[in-house]
């Protein structure tokens, strides 16, 4: 049991109005896996990210979590896409970060492109905001992620990126630890995608869960 | 004028210094999308400045009368921002107007109040208008203290708060860990003084004014990067404060914070202009560059 990341038995909760949203929930996180929470609208994908984070109360069952909060980096979906500072892409890491961020920081990620780093937040592409909001995540060496809806919205160029990253991730490896994510994925991810990845697929709609594809 | 200038030295001294606080601090407030609570905050702080000069007028001249509006004005504020937080929380939609509802409510409170004391009249106005040449010595220096302390604080955490403003405007929270959220009641502590202290000072016109009208005008400005703003919000607020004091010196029928909202307009208005001249240029320089060295167009077949 050493590399459980998340351990939930009998879960079931619920929106913070009340409805109930699913009920029964169970399942073990080991690190290097993926989990993929899936499924339509309103199933409670969102609401189970945020009680994986602990930031919602449980009404049945239970979460464990083996990793501390401050090795876990949350990238929620943008509410706003601009905003009224008028940052650059180096800018949003930097303060981050608390220091000013060279090029040596980041070029390991292999997200970003440093001709990138003076582009205006408000004028960069989705894809742009969306890797610079990974490395965000990654410069404060993180040992679990947590993604609602990473792919929204990003070209064929992107969405590779984020998947080949994620992969070099969660590749086993001694020097950097046991690490994990989770991801809300609304659609699900091709088959070629998901073969990169050692999987826990939830399906909320069906509830049902299992390695690989469910 | 250099006798005015002796005369009103605090008073110059807490402009410069006010004015650039409160329009670092509205950088912040705009990015979180906060500048309609920061009226009923600020009208709030007006209906405790007035409440504390009614209730506490027979000891003026004391330091009860002199600090306690300020101390009604803060606890004033507080409450708005509490309600107002409760008000709005969970809500992305009708968030302004909820704050349009609670700011009518106070206007509403403060009128009240002032007529309760009819000794509050000349204060109502001043409170709502300001005016630097009126501050006393005492006034002048505490505003300067709590100016200097507002920019130690946002120099300092600048990066931490600029982090949660980003988080704030994006996100719609606060998604880093607790360990990155250094600031975070610091910078509403300071708010809280630095608006309160600057509504029964110096006005809520100035106030106002001084926290969105510079990063208002400067976003504008194709400036890039979140340093170049607050230097050009600082400066231009500086700048304004002192050309618009000094200007209703020399005309005394010019009313000094309206002076300064007037010229910061135009000072921006030229920095704008400025900045548009010097791209045309450049960009007529670039392009007869490339009308004498033509670089020859490639294209490919598409598969």
């Amino acid at each position: 049991m050493n590399d459980v990341v998340y351990d939930l038995q009998s879960l079931s909760y619920a929106t913070p109005t009340g409805r109930p949203l699913q009920t029964g929930l169970t399942l073990t996180l080991r690190a290097n896996q993926l989990l993929l929470i899936r499924g339509s609208n309103g199933c409670g994908k969102s609401t189970l990210l945020k009680i994986l984070l602990g930031q919602f109360p449980v009404m049945k069952g239970s979460v464990r979590r083996y990793i501390p909060p401050e090795r876990t980096e949350y990238m929620p979906q943008l509410e706003n896409t601009e905003v009224h500072f008028p940052l650059t892409l180096r800018d949003v890491l930097d303060f981050s970060h608390g220091r000013r961020i060279t090029w040596d920081d980041i070029a390991p990620f292999e997200l970003l492109r440093e001709d990138q780093l003076d582009t205006a937040w408000n004028t960069a592409s989705g894809g742009e905001r969306k890797r610079t909001l990974l490395t965000r995540a990654l410069l404060k060496n993180p040992r679990l992620l947590v993604f609602d809806e990473p792919m929204n919205h990003l070209d064929g160029e992107s969405r590779q990126a984020m998947i080949r990253f994620m992969a070099r991730f969660l590749k086993p490896s001694e020097s950097k630890g046991e690490r994990a994510a989770v991801m809300v994925c609304h659609q699900g991810l091709p088959e070629d995608e998901e073969r990169q990845f050692d999987m826990l697929c939830l399906d909320l709609d069906s509830m049902t869960s299992g390695r690989g594809t469910a | 004028m250099m006798s005015l200038f002796s005369l009103y030295k605090w008073t110059i001294v807490a402009g410069a210094l006010a004015a650039p606080a409160l329009a670092l601090l509205g950088v912040q407030l705009a990015t979180r999308d906060r500048a309609m609570q920061t009226l009923c905050v600020g009208q709030g702080a007006m209906v405790g400045v007035l409440a504390g000069i009614g209730f506490l007028h027979s000891f003026e001249g004391t330091p009860l009368g002199a600090i306690g509006p300020l101390g009604c004005a803060v606890l004033l504020s507080a409450i708005t921002i509490i309600a107002t937080d409760r008000l709005v929380a969970g809500r992305m939609a009708s968030r302004n107007t909820l704050f349009a509802f609670v700011f009518a409510f106070l206007l509403g409170a403060g009128s009240l109040v002032s007529a309760a004391f009819p000794a509050l009249e000349s204060h109502m106005a001043q409170v709502y208008f300001g005016d630097l040449a009126t501050l006393t010595i005492f006034d002048s220096q505490v505003t300067s203290l709590v100016s200097l302390l507002c920019l130690t604080v946002l120099a300092v955490l600048a990066k931490s708060v600029s982090n949660q403003s980003f988080e704030l405007a994006i996100f719609g929270n606060l998604v880093s860990s607790a360990g990155d959220r250094r600031g975070t009641w610091a910078f509403k502590i300071i708010t809280l003084v630095m608006l309160s202290l600057s509504v029964q000072f110096l006005g809520f016109l100035f106030t106002i004014a001084m926290l969105f009208l510079p990063t208002s005008l400067m976003s504008f400005v194709s400036s890039k990067g979140l340093k170049a703003h607050f230097i050009l919000c600082a400066l231009v607020s500086i700048a304004s404060a002192l050309i618009g004091f000094v200007l209703s010196l020399n005309y005394t029928r010019l009313p000094t914070v309206p002076a300064i909202v007037m010229v910061m307009f135009l000072l921006s208005v030229v920095i704008l202009s400025g900045e548009r001249l010097y791209r045309f240029v450049a960009r007529a320089g670039e392009a007869s560059r490339s009308l004498l060295d033509p670089q020859p167009i490639t294209a490919t077949n598409g598969t």
